[in-house]
């Protein structure tokens, strides 16, 4: 398998992440759009890791996973607390930032 | 001595300090404010016979202004013309400050009256000793400034206060030709003090431009024509303050400044010329319109514009003596003339309507007689001071007669020494012979009502009036030769050469001629005003022929009107159009107010793009850092162009 295989994995895993961001209005999917994009730049960054046998691809995969835990949680609290003063988490019912 | 010349000035202005800080009560007040002039006259004197044994005193007080080139120290200088000067300031000062004691004696500004006299004090005592021209610009805005104060010392009145104000504005067109003189110096000689210019090289162009400029400063100090409107409007202070600033001192410091000047001005022929006219016109025009005023004191005023015009056609013709020496004995009888006048003012309770007066002679002899000998004076009766000097302005216009300028002026001069004499005797006649109320049969009982309860001048008014009636009197005599004689190492240039059968010529022609005018003038005064016909003539000229030209002259030839209309209407009109337009319309409307707006809307437009809707923000997130990376891209086409040959 060449790099461009997995460069394709990881763009499509980034684009289907995207694609969920932009065109779901629930809350948590957003979230976890989020995540699946997190996940394919992981993909690209240990490709690259490997074709160049460098481990700071590794280092940085381990760290964005730190980060996205970290996120999830506190993604998650906000989530929480939206929903119990709003009643809801749709994205089209929450407007109040409007100027 | 030198090293107390600091104290000249300085022991007035402790006394402003005293009394302009405290409310002390009326005595001390009075005391404190008369030790400080009195002392400086003391060491004037001091200084004064230093000079006159020939060394010039000179003081550096302290580094004022140091800036590259430009160095001006604070120092100080006495030479002959400068002690005659603070002889006369400090001397007529004090006189008229003791005076002041008993004439203010019921005002309720007794200390602020003082510590404004006495604040002028130290401003003219610091124009007369400066040592450089800017020091004296210092002098000349602060005797400005008190000017203005004390024109609108009885404030509350608005009349008075606009006076002040007419006097401070007029004498800033005034200062505006002082400053751009000043500037022409610097650049004509790259210093500003009086001995390193008059050492300098004088050049022909800068020295016509600083001589005209410093002359438009004088015309405004000394009232001459055009700048002449705001002394007898002056008249509205109280009367020390016009006998002491309006006339024997601060009006007489542009002449003092052209003599300072004398080395520029030798210079400048044609500015010398015009400064003959004009001081020959005002003289003239001033004398013409003192004839038809009923005011005591503005027949002063216009007599003392007339004689500042005097002076200068004295000075303009380099023989700078004369002008000085009129100066001298001006001091002396218009000073005298004015506390006289005030003393009558002060007996009839406030009138000065020389109409309702009248028969004073025999109830204040004494007050009659002093003001007599200042009126003589005034008016040149031979052997009076003003005599000498007027006949010694008389001769040196005539000696210059050769050039057209000085020949009409010598004429103009002469006439108005004519008409001193007349409008002179006509004041006396009026106030202290005639028959109260002659003039105006209504105001008969009035005036009678009021004469019964004179206010005599004590001790403190009338000690002053004698010294000056003496000075008055004798001053020509005692003072002609000796002044010359003292002075006359200031004045640089070449001697003043005639022949002495043409200087003899000129004197017998000019004594002769000045007593001609005298007599005539004095002879008419009494024709017209010695007797009850003569009276009911001018009575009858002016109601009937002469009704147009009487209001004419009475009216001051409507000159206030015509710059009221041709100056301060425009002026007006020219502020207002800068107010709303300039003010209003283009700053406050469109630069204030039309940033707030453009900002406001630029803010009203953006906040259309707040939707508050998360979607649209993401959608825009991602956009933007498409665009970025695009760009990035861009930026590095070379190298993925090679790493991926598409």
């Amino acid at each position: 398998m060449s790099i461009a295989h997995y460069l394709i994995l990881s763009a499509a895993l980034f684009a289907i992440g995207a694609f969920g961001v932009l065109a779901r209005r629930n809350l948590l999917i957003i979230l976890m759009s989020v995540e699946v994009m997190l996940n394919g730049v992981n993909v690209a960054l240990l490709a690259f890791a490997r074709l160049h046998a460098n481990t700071a691809g590794h280092v940085f995969v381990l760290m964005v996973m730190g980060v996205a835990a970290a996120e999830v949680s506190v993604g998650l609290a906000i989530l929480i607390a939206v929903f119990r003063n709003r009643k809801t988490v749709d994205t089209g019912d929450l407007k109040s930032l409007q100027g | 001595m030198s090293k107390l010349l600091w104290l000249i000035p300085v022991l007035p202005l402790i006394g402003f300090l005293i009394n302009g800080t405290k409310r002390l009560p009326k005595g001390l007040a009075g005391i404190i404010g008369c030790a400080g002039p009195i002392a400086s006259f003391a060491l004037s004197v001091g200084a004064f016979l230093q000079v006159h044994h020939g060394e010039v005193l000179r003081q550096h007080v302290f580094d004022w202004i140091s800036a590259g080139k430009l160095q001006i120290p604070f120092g100080l200088m006495v030479d002959p013309l400068s002690a005659v000067m603070i002889l006369v300031v400090t001397g007529v000062g004090s006189l008229i400050h003791i005076y002041s004691i008993s004439y203010m004696h019921e005002d309720e500004g007794f200390s602020r009256f003082f510590a404004y006299l006495n604040l002028f004090m130290f401003s003219m005592l610091l124009l007369v000793l400066g040592d450089s021209i800017a020091l004296m610009f210092v002098g000349w805005e602060g005797v400005g400034l008190c000017s203005y104060l004390l024109i609108g010392f009885w404030y509350k009145e608005l009349k008075n206060a606009d006076a002040g104000k007419k006097a401070f504005i007029t004498n800033r067109i005034g200062d505006f030709g002082f400053l751009l003189g000043i500037f022409c110096l610097w650049q004509m000689f790259g210093t500003l003090d009086f001995q390193g210019m008059s050492r300098g090289q004088v050049d022909d162009h800068w020295a016509g431009l600083a001589a005209l400029f410093l002359f438009i400063g004088a015309c405004g100090k000394s009232a001459q024509i055009p700048l002449y409107v705001w002394l007898p409007d002056a008249m509205a202070g109280p009367t020390p303050v016009s006998a002491l600033i309006h006339a024997a001192t601060m009006v007489t410091a542009g002449v003092y400044m052209v003599a300072r000047m004398n080395f520029v001005y030798v210079a400048a022929p044609s500015v010398m010329g015009l400064m003959v006219l004009v001081g020959a016109a005002t003289a003239l025009f001033a004398g013409v319109i003192a004839v038809a005023q009923n005011d005591i004191k503005k027949v002063l005023a216009y007599s003392t514009v007339s004689q500042l015009g005097f002076m200068f056609a004295g000075a303009a013709t380099a023989q700078f003596t004369t002008g000085l020496f009129h100066v001298v004995t001006h001091a002396f009888f218009k000073a005298l003339l004015f506390l006289g006048a005030g003393a009558v003012i002060h007996a009839l309770h406030g009138e000065q309507d020389i109409r309702k007066m009248g028969g004073l002679g025999k109830k204040l002899p004494a007050l009659a007689a002093v003001f007599v000998a200042g009126g003589l004076a005034l008016a040149g009766l031979p052997g009076t001071a003003g005599f000498f000097s007027k006949d010694a302005i008389l001769v040196a216009v005539f000696e210059k007669s050769g050039l057209p300028a000085y020949g009409v002026a010598w004429l103009m001069l002469l006439t108005t020494a004519g008409l001193t004499a007349f409008y002179t005797t006509r004041l006396i006649l009026i106030v202290f012979m005639a028959k109260p109320g002659h003039h105006d049969e209504h105001a008969k009982d009035e005036a009678h009502a009021e004469h019964h309860d004179l206010h005599k001048p004590g001790i403190l008014m009338m000690a002053p009036l004698a010294i000056l009636a003496v000075l008055s009197l004798a001053g020509g005599v005692l003072l002609e030769k000796p002044l010359e004689h003292f002075v006359h190492p200031v004045w640089q240039g070449k001697p003043h050469e005639i022949s002495e059968a043409a200087e003899s010529h000129a004197h017998r022609v000019n004594v002769g001629a000045s007593i001609a005018v005298f007599v005539l003038g004095a002879g008419l005064g009494f024709l017209l005003y010695g007797r009850a016909g003569g009276r009911a003539w001018v009575q009858r000229f002016v109601e009937g022929g002469g009704r147009k030209l009487h209001a004419l002259v009475e009216n001051k030839f409507y000159v206030d009107e015509i710059y009221e209309y041709t100056v301060i209407a425009p002026v007006k009109m020219g502020a207002t159009i800068l107010w709303f337009l300039v003010d209003r319309v283009i700053i406050d409307t469109l630069l204030v107010n039309g940033a707030g707006w453009a900002v406001y809307g630029v803010g009203r437009a953006l906040r259309r793009t707040h939707t508050g809707s998360i979607n649209i923000g993401v959608v825009s997130f991602l956009l933007g850092a498409l665009g970025l990376l695009a760009y990035v891209a861009y930026q590095h086409k070379e190298t993925w162009l090679k790493a991926f040959p598409f």
